[in-house]
């Protein structure tokens, strides 16, 4: 029973190991670079003499509490601890800027909560259900799906189109090294082995936003410190005012943040990144998107943690790890000897029991945490940046190195630190670059094995109903802003 | 409060250094870099790490192991081929090096190392869907034979799998239509849905996948599974074949051969651990052991059978 697997949480010893679960995943959570999956891929040994109870219930408080660390140095500092947290640094920090940063996080925070819940219902009543759906999906379906969350490009283009386009491109671009998805050959990579994996995104996100930050902060350091001293900590919790106005916001994004977990290898990442431009879409001041929107922050950060409980959904029901969280769970499992799928449904239902229950116990340690913590963080905000930077920089350079172990990673993440200062200094928007960079190889990945599949008939698409209907709404989303332009352009002219 | 991290970072590592206490006068004097070409929960992650926590365990080394995962097997094999041949870095590997040079990504091989030993093996099982036409692998080779190029193969194409499925074809004659679709449990996932007729995945990946609706139909190999007594092994069905995921533990070539000797030896004495051979089983990997001539020979065997499938495999 679900309530046992909670009374089970509740004994002392449990919940102190949830405890420092979720604080030990918020501050990995917090560092940048350090990532997640890595994290539990360093605990998972310690678990292997725990009962496999205990040893699941440690592993998702260290999932949930990483997911929502990055929260926090994306807003103080434009930085995202984890690639997740991309989208918090858009509205986030230019949020935190204006003094507002008990707010920013506040917001955030309440959001990743609700998120959270909102994805535990969803796996503790639709996972059967909903893992079938991962199974239909298959190429035709992920590639349609890409594409509709590509046009969201178009939206996410503030000021020229053009240069929202060769941003998506550069990033784009930046993904194209490497392995070919599709014949496995080495492509760009100019003969050199450290290129054969191409640029790991990490270091790429790390370089466009932590590294640019630090250089342009570096140049006007005067100023940013000028700035930096009217800190409110105001708004650290939110009034039952803000759940009203951006309720409807935070249930849209929670069902995004769900959906998109659920397929496999799709990720919190962009997630966060559909929620975002949808909210902009529905939002009555979309200007002020990437300009502090609190809407944005709320988009962000609920979709982001609704897929912890979506990527469990085909995990559980199918044993597919929808990413490497996921994977390392799947590790622990089959170490314990429990093989996921629908037997452990009928074999262990203590140990699903229990990943439900610790799901959403992790989701409220977090938040009783991160609001305590939120207060003492956004202090940061207090100290001068001189003091701050040196460490940031040498917690970037250590997080990119321990990527891959090599001095390779750490050479790309300040080479697109310079590429990111580059594109702020001529204006151009950084979102639609990372959009390119983590949607063009899965869009291409999975039209290249749709197309091996089917012996390169492009036709086989109008035999995929679903496929199709993703494909519609993406050309209406397409051609929306057009028609915009349009009727705004006549209503000039008169 | 990241300059207190700092400090407490700073900190850990002096107390790490202090653990290791006065350096010993022989092989090992420092922590062994262990190079693993694929992600942390990997298959081949998940074994070596296996066998790092017994020989930590028995403190048959008495210096810690350092996992360096690596994404991308040439950059692994490169760093480990370029590395002082002193036994502080070595390799985890297995058929995908072969693989690798076969297709001419690497100017190197098997020839490039010194093998310290070889820990499990994992035979490939054949996988299709439950309420698919084909009632069991011959039902498969007939339909296959019957239409060259137009059952769909799920594979990953140039990695182990591949070179699983390409002996597999050859063996039993028949020409599939390859789709490049990923990982084990992705390929699973295709096959389940429709989007592939079959594939073949390790038995940790099917056991995960069993009772959604998918089936083992054969197990590559000479002998059946213990684990899965009822499919019939390719080789009784009449179609023998010899590919294996062995996980090969590698060092620079002119690695001393008495550095070479005690990691062998601490390996070999993990694997005889009985804890450690029931993780083994668990996932579906036997627990054998070789080092020095044995595996020297079946390295030689496996990488004749590849060498061959270079253009096959992707190569140019």
């Amino acid at each position: 029973m679900l309530t046992d697997a909670f009374l089970h949480l509740l004994e002392p010893a449990v919940l102190a190991m949830m405890c420092a679960g979720v604080l030990l995943g918020i501050a990995i959570g917090v560092l940048p670079g350090i990532n997640t999956g890595a994290l539990m891929v360093l605990v998972l040994p310690f678990t292997f003499t725990m009962n496999s109870v205990d040893a699941v219930t440690l592993l998702i408080s260290l999932f949930v509490g990483g997911v929502s660390g990055g929260l926090v140095t994306a807003t103080l500092m434009r930085i995202p601890g984890e690639p997740n947290a991309v989208m918090t640094c858009m509205d986030g920090y230019p949020l935190a800027k204006s003094g507002k940063a008990g707010r920013a996080l506040g917001l955030g925070n309440t959001a990743s909560i609700v998120g959270g819940f909102f994805s535990w219902v969803a796996l503790v009543t639709l996972t059967p259900a909903l893992a079938r759906v991962a199974v239909v999906f298959g190429p035709w379906e992920i590639f349609a799906v890409v594409c509709m969350a590509l046009t969201l490009i178009a939206s996410l283009s503030r000021g020229s189109l053009l240069k929202g386009l060769i941003s998506a491109l550069l990033g784009m671009l930046v993904a194209m090294p490497g392995l070919d998805p599709a014949s496995g050959a080495d492509r760009l990579t100019f003969g050199w082995v450290q290129m054969t994996a191409g640029f790991d995104i990490l270091p790429v996100i790390l370089g466009i936003f932590a590294i640019s930050q630090l250089l342009s902060d570096t140049i006007n350091i005067e100023e940013e410190n000028a700035g930096r001293l009217k800190v409110t900590m105001q708004g650290v919790l939110i009034s039952v005012r803000d759940y009203i106005v951006h309720g409807v916001n935070m249930v849209r994004s929670s069902l995004i943040g769900i959906g998109i977990g659920i397929l496999p290898g799709v990720g919190a990442t962009i997630a966060s990144l559909v929620a975002y431009t949808t909210a902009r879409n529905f939002s009555k001041e979309p200007e002020t998107f990437g300009k502090g929107s609190e809407e944005a922050i709320v988009a962000a950060e609920s979709a982001n943690n609704a897929t912890t409980g979506g990527t469990l959904i085909p995990l559980l029901a199918l044993g597919i790890p929808g990413g490497l969280a996921d994977a390392v769970l799947l590790g622990a499992l089959m170490i314990h000897n429990l093989a996921p799928g629908p037997m452990l449904y009928l074999h262990s239902p203590e140990i699903v029991n229990s990943i439900m229950a610790a799901h959403l116990v992790a989701h409220i340690l977090m938040f009783v945490f991160m609001t305590v913590g939120v207060l003492f963080f956004a202090q940061l905000m207090r100290i001068s940046r001189v003091w701050i930077f040196p460490v940031v920089l040498v917690i970037c350079i250590i997080g990119a190195y321990t990527v891959n172990g090599r001095m390779f990673d750490v050479w790309v993440m300040l080479g697109f630190g310079l590429v990111g200062y580059g594109l702020e200094y001529c204006r151009v928007p950084i979102a639609p670059f990372v959009v390119g960079l983590v949607l063009g190889p899965l869009a291409e990945q999975h039209l290249r094995t749709a197309l091996m599949a089917s012996g390169g008939d492009v036709s086989a698409l109008l035999d995929r109903p679903i496929a199709m209907g993703f494909v519609i709404v993406a050309l209406t989303a397409l051609a929306l802003p057009v028609f915009r332009m349009r009727r705004s352009g006549a209503r000039q002219a008169f | 409060m990241i300059r207190k991290w700092g400090t407490t970072l700073i900190a850990g590592f002096a107390l790490g250094v202090l653990a290791l206490g006065p350096a010993a006068a022989e092989y090992p004097e420092k922590p062994i870099n262990v190079v693993i070409p694929a992600g942390p929960g990997s298959a081949t992650d998940t074994n070596a790490r296996l066998v790092l926590n017994a020989i930590a365990e028995k403190q048959s080394l008495g210096q810690p192991a350092v996992v360096i995962n690596v994404n991308g097997g040439p950059i692994a094999a490169t760093r480990v081929k370029d590395a002082a041949p002193d036994g502080y870095e070595i390799l985890v590997y297995h058929i995908g090096l072969m693989g690798t040079k076969a297709v001419g990504k690497l100017d190197f091989g098997v020839e490039a190392f010194e093998p310290i030993a070889q820990t499990g093996s994992t035979n490939f099982i054949v996988v299709v869907a439950e309420e698919g036409p084909y009632a069991d692998f011959q039902a498969l080779v007939d339909a296959a034979r019957a239409a060259p190029g137009e059952i769909n193969e799920a594979n990953s194409i140039g990695g182990a799998s591949h070179i699983a499925t390409l002996q597999l074809a050859a063996a039993a004659e028949f020409q599939p239509r390859v789709v490049h679709v990923g990982d084990g449990p992705t390929r699973l996932q295709s096959v389940l849905g429709g989007h592939s007729a079959y594939t073949v995945v390790s038995p940790q990946e099917y056991k995960g996948f069993s009772g959604t609706g998918i089936k083992a139909v054969a197990v590559m190999g000479p002998e059946r599974s213990p684990d899965l007594p009822d499919v019939p092994s390719t080789a009784e069905l009449g179609y023998p074949t010899e590919i294996s995921v062995d996980t090969w533990w590698f060092a620079p070539k002119d690695t001393p051969a008495e550095v070479v000797d005690k990691l062998a030896g601490a390996i070999e004495e993990a694997m005889n651990d009985e804890a450690l051979q029931d993780s083994y089983r668990k996932q579906g990997v036997a627990p054998t052991f070789l080092r020095g001539e044995e595996l020297a020979k079946r390295l030689a065997t496996v990488d004749a059978l590849v060498a061959p499938m270079g253009a096959a495999l992707g190569g140019n």
